[in-house]
């Protein structure tokens, strides 16, 4: 094999070669399919960094973004603003990556967001659901649903584009959220975040007052984080005193920094 | 008797000419049916299919073939419809597409009695794919205008080259053998890289092979 490579470098062969290779790439069979990912798994991978880190100290500080779809520049822009402070444990996307589910799309966006030098977990948004959108989501970042633990806090993570789905797929999905009514994990405190908050166009709203009802179950429930509106929000939509946060979409240039510590927290908002 | 008889032929004999009139009025008629039924079955024929493709990649399936025509003062253009499919792959079902591709080609140089070559072929293409998640109006369950692309359409430009092989020596191949590549990109890709620096033209272009075959 080797003999043989050296006799390819040396022959007029070795450019057509290399040629062929990077054109594998270019030969695209549909902008939805899914041929040319090499990446899987990439929540996982992410969370497993995020468990790794020191969870000894008491203060816990993570960013929050949402709809990148389409903002690369922008996007760029906000990973080298957050890999010059060394504050921030971890990032927090909450979704609507693409614009139109296309795989190009997610290729391009994950090669901006890998470049963040602290883990990021990434959630399903509406537009990441698109054609075979949902798929690629599957195959490059993992399930739709997923959590973590970090400094002893419960992170849920949870697809609530039941729109999307048309009811093929439960959104949001009862029998993962009950599972943690009965965390057997050392926690002290739960935080839930979604990309559509409850009463957008996106949330199956019959279910709203049950979500409520599961999510007061939690422990400790601190606040919930969500995307999609495109703009700041704060609201108390159950009026029971458990805030949603929304965060603007990435071409407003900014981000929100989250510090949560065991008696209270804190969020700020951050232009870059 | 005898002048009845006469009559009778005079009448015959008189009668011959307006016969013939008769006659070549019919043939006259018959030939104008066939020259019309000539004409019409001329017209049909143009629409016989001229060429086949077959294309690897290009953002309408792994493989498509067609069946198209080409026409012009100079045979500069080209109008193919393929059927193509994708096969299953990682999560994702097999589909089946169709594409309406027109294309141009300005010129074509002569190597040698055999080979010809042509410098410049440009286009564009219309893509649908089927399948459940790929509609091309907005499913009635969405506010309006939620979502403002067809997701089953992607409209395509290309640009590419030939080098073709004539094959009219022999009466057993048809015309001329062709081998073509072309580079292309679509509606979604150019407003995706529109605004951003990031992304690059080498970022949203695709590379496809093809082969045509002009019957005559």
């Amino acid at each position: 094999m080797e003999t043989m490579l050296q006799h390819i470098k040396r022959s007029w062969l070795y450019p057509v070669v290399l040629l062929f290779l990077a054109s594998c790439e270019l030969f695209e069979y549909h902008p939805y399919d899914t041929q040319n990912f090499d990446k899987t798994e990439v929540n996982a991978a992410n969370i497993a960094k995020i468990e790794l880190q020191d969870n000894q100290s008491d203060t816990l500080r993570f960013v929050l973004i949402g709809d990148s779809q389409r903002y690369y520049d922008e996007t760029e822009d906000f990973v080298d603003n957050i890999n010059q402070r060394n504050d921030i444990d971890f990032v927090i996307h909450a979704g609507d990556i693409t614009d139109f589910g296309l795989s190009k799309e997610y290729e391009w966006m994950y090669d901006i967001l890998d470049k963040l030098q602290v883990p990021f977990v990434t959630l399903i948004g509406n537009h990441d659901v698109i054609g075979h959108g949902k798929e690629v989501y599957l195959t490059v970042f993992g399930d739709y649903n997923f959590s973590f633990v970090s400094h002893r806090t419960r992170f849920i993570c949870l697809n609530t584009n039941a729109l999307e789905f048309d009811y093929s797929t439960p959104v949001p999905d009862f029998d993962y959220m009950l599972g943690f009514m009965t965390d057997s994990a050392d926690i002290d405190q739960t935080i839930v975040v979604m990309h559509a908050p409850p009463y957008s166009d996106q949330f199956n709203n019959n279910s709203a007052l049950m979500f409520n009802h599961i999510l007061g179950e939690y422990k400790n429930l601190r606040f919930c984080l969500h995307g999609h509106n495109h703009q700041l929000e704060v609201n108390d939509f159950f009026d029971n005193g458990i805030l949603y946060y929304g965060c603007e979409d990435i071409s407003k240039r900014s981000y929100m920094v989250f510090t949560v510590t065991p008696e209270n927290y804190s969020y700020t908002i951050e232009q870059f | 008797m005898k002048t009845t008889l006469l009559l009778c032929l005079s009448f015959l004999i008189l009668s011959l000419p307006l016969w013939a009139e008769e006659n070549s009025k019919y043939a006259d008629r018959e030939a104008r049916r066939v020259q019309k039924e000539e004409q019409i079955r001329r017209k049909w024929a143009n629409l016989i299919p001229k060429q086949n493709k077959l294309q690897f990649a290009g953002s309408m399936g792994m493989f498509s073939g067609s069946v198209g025509w080409y026409y012009g003062k100079k045979n500069q253009w080209e109008t193919d419809l393929f059927l193509g499919f994708i096969p299953k792959m990682n999560r994702q079902d097999g589909h089946v597409t169709i594409t309406l591709k027109e294309t141009y080609t300005p010129w074509r140089l002569s190597i040698n009695d055999d080979f010809s070559f042509e410098p410049l072929t440009t286009g564009a293409y219309l893509n649908k794919i089927f399948g459940e998640y790929f509609w091309n109006k907005l499913p009635e369950r969405y506010p309006n205008g939620y979502y403002f692309w067809a997701v089953n359409t992607r409209f395509n430009i290309f640009v590419g080259q030939a080098i073709t092989l004539k094959l009219d020596k022999s009466p057993l191949f048809g015309k001329e053998l062709s081998f073509y590549y072309e580079i292309s990109t679509n509606d979604l890709y150019v407003i995706s890289a529109i605004g951003n620096q990031t992304i690059h033209a080498w970022d949203i272009i695709g590379l496809s092979l093809g082969i045509r075959y002009r019957v005559f």
